[in-house]
């Protein structure tokens, strides 16, 4: 679809109609809202080659002319002003907040988390960049021996070109939705990972040990290339809330996995709750290639977020399991797509939610097995937990078959968190708050044990603070 | 309910000339009119639902756009007559749009049922309580232009012992309107069959409502035989009341392209209803099935069992939606869609939906797309079964336990024709 | 009703309803230190009604005092009732799926104990009692009566009686579910827990139990009171006889 040589086809005279500005001025004058200008400027300081460039244009043409979505959650997405979101920060330069500015009760949270200092700062964008020099360099050493490149997104373009061109955007091309097109029009910051044939990367990478890592970004675009037979875990966010003014974030993450390939991607995320999350992640899984979206959603306001897998080649397999916390005045839509398009393969989905006071949760899924994907399997559980007699949960699920020799299975329970269970635990010396977090903690407990041990530690503590109502 | 978005610049056109005309020679009232004017404001503009919303996603609805001004038709004399062969307690035909054929047995008259043309029968203010104006356009265009209709009146406290049975026959393009208003603590059975079709193509834009007082009792089934040609859309929706139970069944065999709307608005404390269907497609057949159970009362419970069974090319889409508001705790609600797919051309979508809008419920769904177990097959080959005898056998099983919830002459009269159909494959 | 040593638990008149429906009538009892009380009747009788609101369910309401060695206890939550050293093992446990039974257990003890076990001594405790019930070590890591059988949930709630060591315990229905030899361990898990000093109430509607716990009160219940109160031949009694021979409340003889 929008391979660069396509997106250059189609319209050749950006350059003679934006490329006149300076973008450092651009950016002293004008830091909000989105235009051509903007677009032209964010690339022009990058120095991106032209392809970029284009694609970026074309990306923010699509972008304009895409309706919003019709359905999901309407009415907050309808209450985004565009106009007053800033698109491009410079990553090097302090994001004009003070840790004053930083609200009470994520600093609450952070005390409550034992995040430490320079973290925090990072964390609510008072200080552009973390460090873990300790930790990277010897996680350097070992991956520059097995020539994996590990870069942030716009190293990756500027060093590997040739290779960024030659996959970007064919997973997610820009006008797969109208928040994809505008990822791609102001995309910055991001992973790119290459793991070569057979290899194994055994320490799960994560964005922290990246050389400058730069602060989570808003429209961060992330690719990640497991050749064949090679296998990498990739880990984005953490537990504790990512606090930012600007109230968009809106990433795109392509996952291509090679021929016998694996890879896993982990995300635990809690942004702030003014936060609109809209996130485009799909991944495309080659013969016998394993994925698997591990999906943590806590915070926002809006969560959209529907982790994909296009299984094309035969006996790939895709899996997705995720949580979703929706506390008080939050909507987290969430849900996951597995797409069989070769034969025998398989697809697990497991989803668990929980909605508190009156935060609402959804499922929103799609599993589809085109014609002559014989011998598919797929299954899907949801389980909902609602806590207070406003809470709200939601199931869509949607499975498209159009071949007799598969087994499609979909099941969804929803439960009160139980009377019995409560008196139970109570009659044990438990308090009502205790019982409670023991119970959440048990719902979630098959997504917690997926993680890495001091995620998982963190994230119990931090629906400990959710069930107390004290975050975010 | 779908969204009433404008699809693009070139809107079909739909012509409702002669509403005033046709409510006038049908002898109706002025709220009678006043309810088709409301109808008709609503398709001014015609606007179609939105495609990408999931309700329509898998049917085309300029399919049931008529091919010609409904109100601009006159009842046809036609010919069918109906041998009633089994114990009833009414019995009534519509066909060539009018109400053609009434019977009832000496206990029904005693007790006071009623059954009247609907045209001339004052019922206005009980028409649009279960599908109101703005439901969707099919329906919309029924309220506008329906022509032939009946209603049912069971007086309060009664029970009938032998079930009611409608017939609606199709026609070249048919829109047909049942009314039936069961009264508090009233009981029975009642069965619409849609037949007909047979010459050449045909449409149906059919709507029925049932209203269920307090502590009634009613078992409605809604069987769809159409001939091959008829492309025919069918909404049928109760409301019920406090302690009033409700049982749906809904059976789909005909025509060639089949879209239903079932469902109920559990309205009142303590309000039971079940709903369980069964559709057998084949050839080229394309069925699209919607239900819907809104918990709008404490303390209801709703169940539905819908299984599809697919031959040849048929095509199913089933959507469900299970909706407990927020004023409905105490609620339970259970969902379940079975796809057996029997061939390889066969396709199925399913789409079981839930909202859940308070904590204090129980609730589940499932569904499951899948082809005929081949283990089960050997087996029963293994047994001397032919193939086709075999897979008889799996399908009889598949759809058993469906039909074991109906009530006793709905499942005696659908059994006949799941065995009809099984063995005209 | 009094004895000479303070009783661990007693309650006074006490009635229960369910929503509008009073299904105990009127309830007292004194159960001291070591004193095993046994309460029979034929089921529906509301015997774990009775126990059940005892330990402060929230569907039930609860008339009447409700002491614990004196304290009054009858509005507190289950919870406080608990740390107060009152136990009450379920005729049906519920499952908590993704609660390990080594970390509900190490929550409870700690609520119930007031202060943290450290880990390897709480193991240690943990796997000696589980040993003494004869349980596979490997039930500590299975999700809390999720998928047990019913012989297995029955062993966890005496398992859980002998960590938490409370000071008075009801056990209702305990002995339901249990084959001979699963009956003989957790007779001997009450018996283990009668000699240090706890006073119990068994809710039973067999006597079967009986022959490996010996009560020294049998209480015979019906239709919402104690209609007869005396010594564990009253227990071989119900099992000739039946309850139908006393099934007036006119025939109520107290003790």
């Amino acid at each position: 679809m929008a391979s660069p040589r396509k997106v250059a086809d189609i319209g050749t005279d950006y350059a003679q109609r934006y490329g006149f500005h300076d973008p450092e001025e651009y950016f002293l004058r004008s830091p909000k809202g989105l235009s051509h200008e903007v677009v032209e400027a964010i690339s022009r300081l990058k120095k991106e080659p032209e392809w970029m460039r284009e694609f970026r244009h074309k990306a923010l043409d699509i972008f304009l002319a895409k309706p919003m979505p019709t359905w999901g959650d309407t009415q907050m997405l309808s209450e985004i002003n565009f106009d007053e979101i800033t698109y491009f920060v410079r990553a090097t330069e302090k994001q004009g907040e003070t840790w004053d500015e930083v609200p009470e009760n994520i600093k609450r949270t952070f005390d409550r988390l034992g995040i430490p200092e320079a973290e925090r700062k990072f964390l609510s964008g008072v200080s552009a960049q973390y460090e873990s020099e300790v930790v990277y360099h010897s996680v350097k050493e070992e991956l520059t021996k097995q020539g994996v490149i590990f870069l942030d997104m716009d190293s990756g373009l500027r060093e590997h070109e040739a290779f960024v061109r030659e996959y970007f955007a064919t997973v997610i091309p820009a006008a797969d939705n109208k928040f994809s097109a505008l990822n791609s029009a102001v995309w910055s910051g991001g992973s790119f990972i290459y793991v070569p044939k057979n290899i194994e990367v055994t320490i799960p990478l994560q964005a922290y040990f990246r050389i400058n890592a730069e602060r989570m970004g808003q429209f961060e675009r992330t690719l990640i290339i497991a050749d064949e037979g090679s296998k990498v875990h990739y880990i984005e966010g953490c537990t504790a809330p990512v606090y930012s003014s600007n109230s968009l974030h809106s990433a795109v993450v392509e996952l291509i996995a090679k021929r016998g390939a694996r890879i896993r991607y982990t995300t635990i995320q809690n942004w702030s709750n003014n936060i609109y999350n809209l996130v485009t992640k799909r991944a495309v899984a080659w013969e016998d290639a394993v994925v698997e979206w591990v999906d943590g959603n806590l915070g926002s306001k809006l969560t959209m977020k529907y982790p994909a897998i296009f299984l094309k080649g035969e006996r790939a397999h895709g899996e997705v399991l995720s949580i979703a916390f929706a506390g008080p005045g939050q909507h987290q839509d969430a849900g996951a797509k597995a797409v069989h398009l070769a034969p025998n393969t398989t697809s697990k989905i497991t989803s668990k939610s929980i909605s508190k006071g009156t935060g609402r949760a959804t499922y929103r899924g799609l599993v589809k097995v085109r014609k002559g994907a014989t011998g598919c399997k797929t299954s899907v559980q949801c389980d909902a937990l609602l806590i207070g007699e406003a809470a709200r949960t939601d199931t869509y699920p949607t499975m498209e078959i159009a071949e007799d020799q598969v087994r499609v299975e979909h099941e969804a329970r929803i439960s009160k968190l139980g009377d019995e269970q409560l008196f139970y635990l109570r009659s044990r010396g438990l308090t009502d708050d205790q019982a409670r977090l023991m119970i959440v903690n048990g719902f979630i407990e098959p997504f917690v044990k997926e993680l890495p041990m001091e995620y998982a530690v963190e994230l119990n503590r931090l629906i400990e603070l959710e069930m107390e109502g004290s975050v975010g | 309910m779908a969204s009433r978005a404008a699809t693009g610049a070139t809107l079909p056109m739909l012509a409702l000339e002669h509403v005033a005309e046709l409510s006038s020679v049908a002898g109706e009232d002025r709220a009678l009119l006043a309810l088709r004017n409301q109808a008709r404001e609503l398709l001014t503009p015609l606007l179609l639902p939105d495609r990408a919303r999931h309700l329509w996603r898998y049917t085309d609805p300029t399919r049931f756009l008529p091919d010609t001004d409904p109100t601009d038709l006159t009842p046809t004399d036609v010919g069918p007559t109906w041998r009633l062969e089994e114990p009833l307690s009414v019995a009534g035909l519509l066909a060539g749009g009018a109400l053609r054929v009434v019977e009832m047995d000496a206990q029904a008259r005693k007790a006071g049922v009623a059954v009247e043309d609907l045209h001339h029968a004052k019922a206005a203010e009980m028409l649009g309580q279960a599908v109101p104006p703005g439901h969707g356009f099919v329906e919309d265009i029924n309220t506008a232009a329906w022509r032939g209709g009946v209603l049912v009146r069971v007086p309060a406290g009664v029970a009938l012992e032998h079930p009611i049975r409608l017939r609606v026959v199709a026609g070249p393009l048919t829109l047909p309107r049942v009314l039936v208003v069961a009264g508090e603590g009233s009981s029975f059975e009642i069965i619409e069959g849609h037949v007909g079709g047979d010459r050449s193509v045909g449409k149906v834009l059919g709507v029925t409502e049932i209203l269920v007082a307090r502590d009634a009792n009613v078992r409605y089934g809604l069987v769809q035989r159409w001939d091959p040609g008829i492309v025919g859309h069918l909404t049928a929706r109760a409301r019920v009341a406090a302690g009033a139970r409700f049982h749906l069944s809904l059976a789909s065999f005909g025509g060639s392209t089949f879209k239903a709307d079932v469902g109920a608005y559990l309205a009142g404390e303590g309000a039971e209803v079940e709903t369980a269907g069964v559709a057998m497609g084949g050839d080229q057949q394309h069925f699209d099935h919607h239900t819907e159970h809104i918990h709008e009362a404490r303390k209801t419970s709703s169940n539905l069992d819908f299984k599809v069974a697919l031959t040849h090319a048929a095509r199913s889409t089933y959507t469900g939606m299970i909706r407990i508001a927020r004023q409905a705790g105490g609620s339970e609600a259970y969902q379940e869609n079975r796809n057996l797919l029997l061939s390889h051309d066969a396709r199925a979508e399913s789409i079981p939906e839930l909202e859940i809008l308070t904590d204090d419920v129980r609730c589940s769904h499932g569904a499951t797309v899948a082809p005929i177990d081949p283990e089960q097959l050997f087996y029963l080959q293994s047994r001397g079964l032919a193939n086709l005898q075999a897979m008889r056998v799996i399908v009889y099983g598949f759809l058993d336990q469906t039909l074991a919830r109906l009530p006793q002459t709905t499942r005696e009269r659908i059994e006949a024709l799941v065995a009809a159909r099984l063995h005209t494959e | 009703m009094s004895h000479s040593a303070k009783p661990v638990f007693s309650c006074t008149d006490v009635h229960v309803w369910i929503a509008e429906k009073e299904v105990v009538k009127g309830v007292d009892l004194a159960v001291s230190a070591g004193e095993i009380h046994a309460i029979m009747g034929p089921n529906g009788s509301g015997k774990s009604t009775l126990a059940n609101a005892l330990m402060g369910h929230p569907a039930y309401t609860l008339e009447g005092t409700v002491e614990l060695s004196g304290e009054d206890v009858t509005s507190l939550s289950p919870d406080e009732k608990a740390r107060r050293g009152m136990f009450l093992a379920f005729q049906y446990p519920v499952a908590v799926p993704g609660v390990t039974v080594a970390s509900f257990l190490r929550a409870a003890v700690a609520a119930v104990r007031g202060t943290e076990v450290p880990v390897r001594e709480f193991r240690k405790e943990l796997l000696a009692r589980m040993e003494d019930l004869e349980m596979d070590p490997a039930f500590a890591g299975r999700y809390l009566n999720d998928g047990f059988s019913g012989g297995e949930k029955k062993r966890l709630e005496i398992l859980q009686l002998l960590m938490l060591k409370p000071r008075f315990a009801l056990l209702d229905e305990t002995d339901s579910g249990l084959d001979i030899d699963a009956l003989k361990v957790v007779a001997e898990g009450i018996n283990a827990a009668a000699s240090q000093d706890v006073g119990m109430v068994l809710v039973t509607h067999y006597q079967r139990l009986l022959n490996y716990v010996r009560p020294h009160v049998v209480h015979v219940f019906m239709d919402g009171r104690i209609v007869r109160t005396g010594g564990p031949e009253l227990a071989l009694e119900l099992e000739e006889r039946g309850y139908d021979w006393l099934e007036t409340p006119a025939t109520a003889g107290g003790a």
